[in-house]
This record gives structure tokens, C-alpha cells and sequence, in this order.
């Protein structure tokens, strides 16, 4: 991994990822304003929510101490006081810090993320190849017709149907919750990743057929290659360029929080813990959790991007400043290859 | 490899090879009973405008044509006295790269974009050969130096060399394990004038090192003046002409040849009008059963239209596809010299 | 060469985001006893925090927490719990002294004393059922407390037995941790915060220095499912004993699979009843008794009960009190008929549209209809209200919605749609009301009410306190404020093998001394 190792010590890849960082800021600044807006309009605030019992009077005191009396920027100005300490706020409802309730949720959807990319890696990558290789043919139609299924099922009903199947019928995987280690995953990811699967199918689709056409597949058929290493290693290998930047926005889009499907197999993820503040109007909860979710799809792609240029060579003089050993320009010049 | 001396010492022998290309419907004749023999170390220049059905000849060797559409109907292909048609896929791998090897026309598209030159160059010798990775990566290197290239430059990727180096690399892929057929396909085309003499050169100078056998395909008669010990023009996949260098450019039979060299503009004359062939080339579906150059031939008569072509014969390596040669006294205007 | 580990590495990585660990399930096998040791149930209605009087439910007060006097729900009676003895010391039910357990622990080993019986009663623990009459305790010692509420309320023991209310708090543990200082109690069941994930798992393990009865089974977890579906899939499939309130439609499939037993909640503690209301603020029935009238008459019970899907449910009578509180008014008491008769109901709107002074217009009724219980109720209104010549427009909304629109300070509906618990005491009713009463959905202020409430909240005679609830039933009646429809009932399934588990109809099952057989 030389190249890679060089391309992170490199000062010009430094300064891309410090203005990548920086790049966060307005990021944070304009989620946390569009969340909150939006949440503390939605009709009913959380202190009528749990104030049933109180009295009008401790009911003006509460309102006038969570600002409920005022605007909605005065609330969102002290939210934002808070913020900029690094300070998340707590929830109305759990009574508990909204990082500490985040936290607790983030490794259980970082794993159901993480399993259904692969579920959608493993499914439309070779569906993707096998489609780009039959251009035009049956095969070909049939595999984006089958993508296409995966996106339209609704993510209620398959998590359903999966679960009715595999977990009641043949008590393979359990129906829900996350107590089964590795095995609970397996359905909601299925349930996710089938959804995933459409843009990477089609992606890999796309970019194998064009890499397909490339000259310098024919170059290495002519060295007497065997064609399936052709495919692989001079197919694939370009062609996967492109998908792994749909992976990082399908990463990112699985990580936001799959609602539905961890609502099926009550998997305790962030989504649900986004969904019920909503239903609870903790504005707070709310904000705090998009906000987080937004840095880290943002850290994602930081990274996906910086991934892109280990793997394509030709993008990395964008990066690096090519830096080669010194005097090797004089030399070329002497042994007469001007070109 | 076995056979008599005579036998060994032709290393490419293509008998009545005819490829269509089915697109649509419709059937493109590419390339019609064509025959041609190239012995060891002989270098014959494939001469014709674009769309004659060279690089069609060129990758029929190689069994490369693509096949939806592309289809070889007949014919034989004898590479080292084997048939390539005949051959399965692993025997074709085997081949390919090893016993002939092929130079594609664009330099700025044939090389791997994520792979190091001297990767791609290794990955020949791997296939082929056996040597550890450390003995091929040296011979790679070697290789590179030869044609010109650095062996610091060696880890480099194709997109930071110019065309004129990348064109290297490809020569030096396609040499990698000294095959005894190399197929050039119009290598110095798409590099500028100063470029093409570099490599050129080069080619030249590894043919005499190595004594390979080349065929090279080209549109510029001056290139063949330079490089080529043999000569075939094809018109309309079928060879009008074939003879030694000697033969076809100062004893040209062919109206076709005949129309190249007068298209050529000439440096003495230089105020001279230019003397294209008129028309175009036929519709390469509706070939006619005649003379596919009539249409355009000044020499033409009914009969050239009508008659079926054969080769005639002006000597042991000259032959042309022109049925007026029956007749006697025939000529054609092209002055003819000693 | 480098390239070559780049795609696996990167499927690497995804695939260690998947198996970094996963917590194992306890195990089941147990060494004597012919129960498991541990029990788990699917729940729908999550508690949300770890402050007893904060939560909707008291489904996880019950196990964490003791109240101080315990009703039983299926004999109707009163037990000692960590109160022994109580008794009123006046006659106006305003200042009662109680006697207390001796040598009960809390979870944490502190001892439990009047100190914090106390502070649970106090602003700083109950609910505000119960804090809001508290005015202040003497403590006489360890064991001994008189307490005193700002005004007389009979019932005010009935409120101590329910662990939402007056579940009972260790002082000196909340004030060392106010957040997670709540969460001890003296209860049958300890939080186990490791295996809890607030909203979602909730893990408990016995407590195994209980002053009383203690539970068979060691470990209980309570796991929020929310789509009855699933809930009904991890009962087939044991991942649960015992789930709360599968689907209407699903009930003839668990009763048939032998594997599982229905149980419906329906004689067990208190219903939920269904009722419409109006908004007696500001909206169109405020002024026009008519009108409320008229939409009484109009609505048929019988519709309302089979749309809604509830299979035991049971048809309201026109009572406004409670199912089995005491002191019900008998029908016969009311002074207006207001049962189901549309042509009464044309005649009563021709009445308010005249002391309208012209058509009345466009109605709007409102509930939570993100449940379809509540929504097939607010579409049979609809018609109803149409079939006698009403215009109905249904706002939707979800239960935060409801709180907003009903708001004191600006409400903004005419006819609302909603339900209430109403427990087993004879004032359970009251908040419904009482000014300024979260409950009071209808926002009455009549002071009429207010005060033969608050008289009869301090009377101990029964005699006496009947009497005034009877004059305040037919009021309540007779003006229309509110229209009940029906006692929903709720129910839940088990696996063959479990005992133990209180199904009750108020939708708060019992699972303290819940056992499955192994």
C-alpha cells in the first residue's frame, strides 16, 4: 500500500481533507436550522405532551424556562449556544443526554448499514457484470427488472414476509430485537439491501458496459490473457471505480436511519429512536440525532473520496503533487527520448 | 515444431479467408478469399484505404474477431504450420502474445489506465513464460529500456506518458516474449511525423534483432517504402496486388495500386493538382460478383464488370486481381522502373 | 499488486462493521426449579423514562417500584404494601396518618423510611395525581407519618395504589443522582442497565432481598414492539412468552394454535372508555346545549362498537362514571333521554339552529387518528352528524397534535374524539372535570361542577358522597358535555406454560410474577 501510505503523508491531501473538515460547518449550521424549524413547528410542542398533570402556573414556568414563550429562533439561539460547546442538549423525553442516547444506538446501525451494503454488494455487483456481459439479451432485461423489484417491494411488507418465512416458519433468524449477535441482522439487511440494490446494479451495469467496449480489453485478450482474468482483473477493476462512490451514498443513506425497517423487526436502532422524538416533538432529540447523522455520512464521503483517488490512479495528481525522484527529468532528456 | 525446412520457414499461411460481419440484418463482407504467406523475417506491409478489411485480416489471426457480429465463414489461418481456426480457447491463449503478437492502432486507449506500465508489460511474460515474479519484473524492465523508456519510469501509469511513449509501451507489451509474429496495426498513425520516424526505427531495429516476422498493416505507402520487404494492397476485402517491395512500386500492375501512388502528392511538382481516385468505396453488403474496382477504374470494360476475378501472375512473388491482364498488351499508364 | 487487497479490504471493512460483536441471550437452563429462568414479554407502549411519575404506563413502575398501599385488582381490595396501617385523622379526608413497613431495603441497600414517603409524596416524586393535593408531612418517626393535602380528598388512597402516581422513591438516591437516582426502588425487580437500552429493551433481574413476595422467574426482559405482527411472530416463535394486544384479526389464529393461549383483560381492573366531547371554550357546542344534544341522539353505539374492531368491548349507558367505580348513577336518575333516536336528534338541531340564529356550519372534530380505532370512531360521527343535516370535517392528528389543540390557552376544535382510564374509585372521573385537569379534554370550567366536586372529594360519609355524585352525574348527563360510547377492552396472548401474568382490560398487564414452564 505504498501508494496509498503516500498519498495520506502527502501535504497537498492534508490540506483536501482540512477543507473537507471545515466544509462541516455550514453542513451543521443548515441541518441543525432546517430540523429544528421544522420540528418545533410540527403542531403540538413536547411540554403539552408530558404536562398533563401539570398546573397552568408550573406549566407558564416550564414553558417560560424552555422557551416556549417565545420564538422559534430564540429557541433555536439557545440551542445553538449549546452547540457550539459541544454540548448536544438532553432530551425532554429520556431525560438523558441526546449524544449519550445516540451513542448507545450508533453501533446497532452501523451494523445493519454495514450488512446490507453487503447484502446489496454481493446481490447487484455479479447481477451487475452478468447483465453488462448479455447486453441486450433476456438475461440483461431480466436482471434490471429484478433490480427494480428490489427497490419497488415496500420494506414493511418483505421485512414481514422474510420474517413470516425464515423466522417463524423455519426458525432460521429471529424475528426481531438485536440479542441474537450476528443473526439478527440478517433479515433487516436483506429487507434493506434489496432496496440498495437497484442504483448498484445499474451502476455496475453502466460502468461494465463501457469498460466492456474499452480498447485495452482487446489489448489483453491479444497478450493471450485468459478472459476471465480479463474481466476481472482489467474489467472489474476499472469499472468498480464508480460503484464505490455509490456505495458511499448508499452507505450514507442506510446510515440516516432505515425507519421502516427497524420499526419491523424492532431493531434498536437510530432510526427508531429519531422517530419516536418526532412522535414525541423532542425537537431536541431530533435535531441532535440528524445533526450526527449528517457528520458522519459527511465523514463517509470524505473518506469514500479519498478512497477514489487510492484506487484511480489518474486522479491522483489532483491530490499529490507527483513528485518524482530529482534528476530523473535531466536523465530521460539525455538518453535521447525526447518524448 | 515439425515439418520440413521449407515448411518452417513460413511462418503465417492464410488460406481463402473470408469474414462477414452480420449487423442488423444485413451481411458486411469484410473480408473475401483472402490468401496471402509470409516467411521468418519478412516484413509485409497490408496496404489500403480505411474500411479494405485490414485490421479485420489482422485480428482474424489472432481469432480476436468479435463474434456477435463478426463471423470467420471459411478459410484457414496456418501460424507455425497450426490452424488458429481450429484451435479451442485454451490453445488460443496459449498462442496469443507468445507465438504472435499485435500492436493496436490507438496508443491513447489500449493501455490499462490502473495498472503500472511495467505490470502490464510482466503480465505477458507471467502468462507465458515461467519465471518468478522478480525474473520477469526484471526482463519487463528490460524490455521498457529497450524501447526507450526509463526503468525509474517503470511504476508509472500509461495517463503520464505522451502518445509517443505510450505507443512504446505497447510495443514493448507486444515484444515482451519475443514472439515470432508481430501484427502492427497502423501503429504510427495517430503519432505525429517526427514520432512515427522514433518508432519506426525502433521497429526496425528490433526486427533485426530479433528476426521477427511483421505485418504491417497501413495507408501510407511511404511507411511501407521504408519498412516493408513485402507489400499486399487490398481493396474491398480482397488483395488486388501482392509482390516484394520492388515489384509493386516500380512494376505496378493494378489500376487500384496505381490510383494510390497518384493520389500521393508529388514533392517535385508542387504546384501539381492532385489526382484522387474518383468515387468511393463499394457498399461493403452489396459486393458485386465482378471486379469490385470496376465502378471506379479507368480501365474498366464490361467484362471486368461481369467476370469473376482470379489472380494472374507476373512473376513468383507478383500477382494481381485484374482481368484485363488476360488480354495481351495490356498496361496501365504507370510507367514502370528498372 | 497493492490494488488486488483494496476491494476486499473495503468489503472488509463493511463486514467488520457487521460482526463487531453481538450480546448473547442468557441462558435458559435453570437447576432446580421446573420454571426458566428468565421471561420475556413484547410490550407496545413504551415507558420512556426512569422516573416513575414521568411514564404513560405503569407497566415498568409495577416491577421497579412498591406504591404504598396495594389494590388488587381481581378481588377489588385493599392490601398492605409498604404501608401496614392508614386511616384518616380528620373527618374532612384532609390529613390521614400511616403506619410503614419496617425493614424494607431499597435496591441499593438504603433502608426505607417516612423520609421518603415524604419526598415521594411531595412535588418531587408523585405524579401529579397525587402531588398535587399533598401540602405537607410530619414526620413522627422512622415508621410514622401524618400527611396533610391542601383540600379534602377521599379517595386519596385509592391514588397511593397506583405505583404511576405514588410509586416510591429513595430520597437520598435521587438526590446523589437525579438522573439515574430514580430508577431505584423497593420493587420485586431491579434495573439491569446493561442489558437496557431506553425505548427499546428494558432488562430486569429479581430482587432477591424482596420484603415480600418474590418471583420465581430471575430475569425479565420487556421488549418494545410496536407492530403487533411482529410482536405475534416472536410469540410463535418463543423469542417472547407473552405479548400485549395482537391484532383483531389475528385472535382466531392464536386461539386455534396449540402452542398459545388468548387472554382478554375484560372484568380486570379498570376499562378504557371511549367517549366524543366538546369543546365548551370556544367552540360551536359551547353555548348551544342543543347542538351537543342533537349529536348525542344521533349517534348509535352498536355502529361504534362493531367499526372499531374491539370484540369486547362493552356499550356505554349514558353514565358518564366509570364501569365499576362506586357510587354509578342508575340510568333512571337522568332527567333527559338521550338514547339513539335520529328523528329526536332533526328536532333537537332544528332547536339549535334557532338559538344559533341560523345554520350552524361547519363542525370540526379531531382525535388521534394515527390509530385506526380512533379513526373509524371519528368517521361514524361524521355520518352520524350528517344523517341529521351536520356538516363534520375530521383534523387529523397524532397524540402530541391532541395535546396542542386542546390547549387552555387557545383551543381549537369543536367535537373531539378520545378515551380515558378510569380507575376503580368512586372520584376516578373527576379530572375529567376539573379545570385546567390534563384530562378534561372537553376544557369545562363550571363552577357548579367544580365545587360539588371538591365537597364531595372531602366527604367520608358514603351516604352523602353518593348523593352529590348522583346530582353530578345527571348534570354531566343532561348537558351533553361529553357523550360516552363505549369500554374498550385490551387483551394479550401467552405461550402455553406461562402463568402468572395479570391481563388487564385497562391495557397495563402485570408481569411481576409472570413463569413459564420450562
Amino acid at each position: 500500500m505504498q501508494f496509498a501510505s503516500s498519498i495520506i503523508r502527502n501535504d497537498n491531501m492534508h490540506k483536501y481533507i482540512l477543507r473537507r473538515v471545515l466544509l462541516l460547518i455550514p453542513i451543521i449550521l443548515g441541518v441543525s436550522l432546517l430540523v429544528f424549524v421544522m420540528t418545533d413547528s410540527a403542531e403540538g410542542n413536547v411540554l403539552q405532551l408530558i404536562g398533563d398533570d401539570y398546573t397552568p402556573q408550573q406549566m407558564a414556568e416550564l414553558m417560560h424556562e424552555y422557551g416556549y414563550d417565545r420564538s422559534v429562533l430564540y429557541r433555536y439561539g439557545n440551542y445553538m449556544k449549546g452547540l457550539v460547546r459541544g454540548n448536544l442538549g438532553k432530551s425532554f423525553i429520556y431525560k438523558r443526554p441526546v449524544l449519550e442516547l445516540y451513542l448507545q444506538r450508533l453501533p446497532a446501525t452501523l451494523k445493519l448499514a454495514g450488512a446490507s451494503i453487503l447484502v446489496a454488494i454481493v446481490l447487484s455487483i455479479p447481477l451487475g457484470i452478468k447483465a453488462a456481459r448479455s447486453h441486450g439479451t433476456l438475461i440483461d432485461n431480466g436482471s434490471m427488472v429484478l433490480a427494480l423489484l428490489g427497490l419497488s417491494m415496500p420494506n414493511y411488507w418483505l421485512g414481514l414476509m422474510l420474517a413470516v418465512l425464515f423466522s417463524q416458519k423455519l426458525h432460521w433468524f429471529p424475528s426481531g430485537g438485536n440479542l441474537a449477535g450476528w443473526k439478527s441482522l440478517v433479515l433487516p439487511a436483506i429487507t434493506l439491501g434489496t432496496g440498495l440494490m437497484a442504483t448498484m446494479t445499474r451502476t455496475t451495469r453502466s460502468s461494465m458496459l463501457d469498460v466492456i467496449r474499452q480498447d485495452y480489453l482487446r489489448t489483453a485478450r491479444a497478450k493471450g490473457v485468459p478472459e476471465k482474468v480479463v474481466i476481472r482483473k482489467h474489467g472489474l477493476r476499472n469499472a468498480l471505480i464508480p460503484i464505490i462512490t455509490i456505495i458511499g451514498t448508499e452507505l450514507g443513506k442506510a446510515l440516516g436511519g432505515a425507519v421502516v425497517t427497524e420499526n419491523v423487526f424492532s431493531y434498536p436502532g437510530v432510526g427508531r429512536l429519531i422517530i419516536e422524538a418526532v412522535n414525541q416533538r423532542d425537537t431536541i432529540t431530533v435535531t441532535g440525532c440528524l445533526i450526527m447523522t449528517a457528520v458522519l455520512v459527511a465523514v463517509i464521503q470524505l473518506f469514500v473520496d479519498i478512497l477514489y483517488a487510492v484506487v484511480d490512479p489518474r486522479l491522483r495528481a489532483q491530490y499529490t503533487t507527483g513528485r518524482r525522484k530529482r534528476g530523473k527529468k535531466q536523465q530521460i532528456t539525455t538518453q535521447g527520448a525526447v518524448v | 515444431m515439425n515439418g520440413t525446412k521449407q515448411q518452417n520457414d513460413i511462418v503465417l499461411s492464410i488460406k481463402d479467408l473470408t469474414v462477414h460481419y452480420e449487423v442488423d440484418g444485413e451481411v458486411v463482407e469484410a473480408v473475401n478469399n483472402l490468401s496471402l504467406d509470409l516467411r521468418e523475417g519478412k516484413v509485409l506491409g497490408l496496404v489500403g484505404e480505411t474500411g479494405a478489411g485490414k485490421t479485420t485480416t489482422a485480428l482474424s489471426i489472432l481469432n480476436l474477431i468479435p463474434f456477435p457480429p463478426g463471423k470467420i465463414k471459411s478459410g484457414e489461418i496456418l501460424l507455425n504450420g497450426k490452424n488458429i481456426l481450429a484451435m479451442n480457447i485454451a490453445e488460443l491463449e496459449r498462442v496469443r502474445g507468445k507465438d504472435v503478437a499485435m500492436i493496436f492502432q490507438d496508443p491513447m486507449t489500449s493501455l490499462n489506465p490502473v495498472l503500472t506500465v511495467v505490470d502490464q508489460v510482466m503480465e505477458s511474460i507471467l502468462i507465458h513464460e515461467t519465471s518468478s515474479k522478480v525474473e520477469a519484473r526484471e526482463r519487463a524492465i528490460q524490455m521498457l529500456e529497450t524501447v526507450g523508456i526509463a526503468a525509474e519510469r517503470a511504476d508509472e501509469y500509461p495517463h503520464q506518458f505522451s502518445g509517443g511513449m505510450k505507443q512504446r509501451v505497447v510495443i514493448a507489451i507486444a515484444l515482451a516474449c519475443n514472439s515470432r509474429l508481430l501484427l502492427a496495426d497502423e501503429p504510427t498513425t495517430a503519432l505525429d511525423v517526427t514520432i512515427q520516424a522514433q518508432v519506426l526505427d525502433l521497429m526496425l531495429k528490433l526486427k533485426e534483432q530479433f528476426n521477427t516476422s511483421m505485418i504491417f498493416i497501413t495507408h501510407d505507402l511511404g511507411v511501407v517504402a521504408q519498412v516493408c520487404d513485402e507489400v499486399a494492397v487490398m481493396y474491398a476485402g480482397r488483395i488486388v496486388e501482392r509482390g516484394t517491395l520492388e515489384d509493386v512500386f516500380n512494376h505496378t500492375k493494378h489500376p487500384y495500386t496505381e490510383g494510390l501512388f497518384n493520389s500521393l502528392p508529388s514533392i517535385e511538382d508542387r504546384t501539381a493538382r492532385l489526382r484522387p481516385i474518383p468515387g468511393l468505396m463499394p457498399d461493403p453488403t452489396q459486393l458485386p460478383l465482378g471486379c469490385t474496382f470496376a465502378p471506379r477504374c479507368s480501365y474498366a470494360t464490361e467484362a471486368c464488370i461481369n467476370t469473376r476475378q482470379t489472380e494472374i501472375g507476373f512473376s513468383e512473388s507478383h500477382f494481381a486481381l485484374c482481368s484485363r491482364y488476360a488480354e495481351k498488351n495490356f498496361v496501365i499508364d504507370r510507367k514502370e522502373i528498372d | 499488486m497493492k490494488k488486488r487487497f483494496l476491494v476486499p479490504l473495503l468489503m472488509l471493512f463493511v463486514a467488520s462493521l457487521v460482526f463487531a460483536g453481538g450480546a448473547k441471550e442468557s441462558s435458559d437452563a435453570s437447576g432446580d426449579s421446573g420454571y426458566r429462568d428468565h421471561f420475556v414479554a413484547a410490550i407496545n407502549t413504551m415507558p420512556v423514562t426512569l422516573h416513575p411519575g414521568d411514564n404513560d404506563a405503569p407497566i415498568v413502575n409495577d416491577l421497579v417500584y412498591d406504591e404504598l398501599i396495594r389494590y388488587n385488582k381481581v378481588t377489588k381490595e385493599f392490601e398492605p404494601s409498604l404501608a401496614v396501617k392508614w386511616e384518616w385523622i380528620d373527618d374532612t379526608a384532609t390529613a390521614f396518618r400511616m403506619e410503614l413497613r419496617q425493614g424494607v431495603k431499597f435496591h441499593n441497600g438504603n433502608p426505607f423510611t417516612a423520609e421518603d414517603v415524604e419526598y415521594t409524596l411531595s412535588n418531587k416524586g408523585a405524579n401529579s395525581n397525587v402531588k398535587s393535593a399533598f401540602d405537607h408531612a410530619v414526620i413522627i418517626d422512622d415508621y410514622t407519618i401524618e400527611v396533610y393535602l391542601k383540600n379534602g380528598d377521599a379517595d386519596y388512597f385509592s391514588k397511593l395504589s397506583n405505583t404511576l402516581y405514588a410509586g416510591v422513591l429513595n430520597k437520598a438516591s435521587v438526590l446523589a443522582d437525579p438522573d439515574n437516582g430514580t430508577a431505584i426502588g423497593t420493587g420485586p425487580w431491579k434495573y439491569d442497565m446493561k442489558g437496557t437500552l431506553m425505548g427499546d429493551t428494558y432488562k430486569f433481574v429479581r430482587n432477591e432481598e424482596y420484603w415480600g413476595k418474590k418471583p420465581i422467574t430471575k430475569q425479565l426482559t420487556l421488549r418494545y414492539i410496536s407492530s403487533a405482527s411482529s410482536r405475534l411472530i416472536a410469540l410463535q416463535n418463543d423469542e417472547v412468552q407473552a405479548i400485549m394486544e395482537p391484532n383483531a384479526a389475528d385472535v382466531d389464529k392464536i386461539k386455534n394454535d396449540p402452542r398459545l393461549e388468548y387472554h382478554s383483560g375484560t372484568g380486570v381492573g379498570p376499562a378504557k372508555l371511549y367517549y366524543v366531547g366538546f369543546n365548551m371554550i370556544n367552540g360551536k357546542g359551547a353555548k348551544n346545549i342543543y347542538l351537543r344534544q342533537a349529536i348525542a341522539r344521533a349517534l348509535n353505539l352498536a355502529d361504534i362498537i362493531a367499526t372499531s374492531g374491539d370484540l369486547n368491548a362493552v356499550e356505554a349507558d349514558g353514565s358518564f362514571w366509570g364501569a365499576n367505580t362506586a357510587f354509578r348513577a342508575p340510568t333512571s336518575a337522568f332527567k333527559v333521554d338521550l338514547s339513539y333516536n335520529l328523528e329526536e336528534a332533526r328536532a333537537l338541531v332544528k332547536k339549535a339552529e334557532a338559538l344559533n340564529g341560523g345554520p350552524i356550519g361547519k363542525l370540526t372534530i379531531t382525535g388521534n387518528t394515527t390509530k385506526a380505532i380512533n379513526m373509524s370512531m371519528c368517521l361514524v360521527v361524521q355520518q352520524a352528524c350528517k344523517a341529521i343535516g351536520l356538516d363534520v370535517d375530521i383534523e387529523e392528528t397524532d397524540s402530541a397534535g391532541i395535546k396542542a389543540k386542546t390547549d387552555w390557552n387557545n383551543p381549537n376544535f369543536d367535537i373531539i374524539q378520545y378515551n380515558v382510564p378510569l380507575e376503580d374509585w368512586a372520584s376516578a372521573v373527576n379530572r375529567m372535570f376539573l379545570p385546567f385537569s390534563g384530562n378534561n379534554r372537553a376544557l369545562l370550567n363550571d363552577d357548579y361542577v367544580t365545587n360539588l366536586i371538591t365537597k364531595a372529594a372531602a366527604i367520608t360519609n358514603d351516604a352523602e358522597r353518593a348523593r352529590m355524585y348522583q346530582d353530578l352525574q345527571v348534570y354531566i348527563h343532561d348537558n351533553a358535555i361529553y357523550v360516552p360510547a363505549y369500554y374498550g377492552s385490551r387483551d394479550g396472548a401467552q405461550r402455553k406454560g406461562v402463568e402468572g401474568v395479570v391481563w388487564s382490560n385497562d391495557g397495563y398487564p402485570e408481569f411481576a410474577y409472570a413463569t413459564v414452564r420450562k
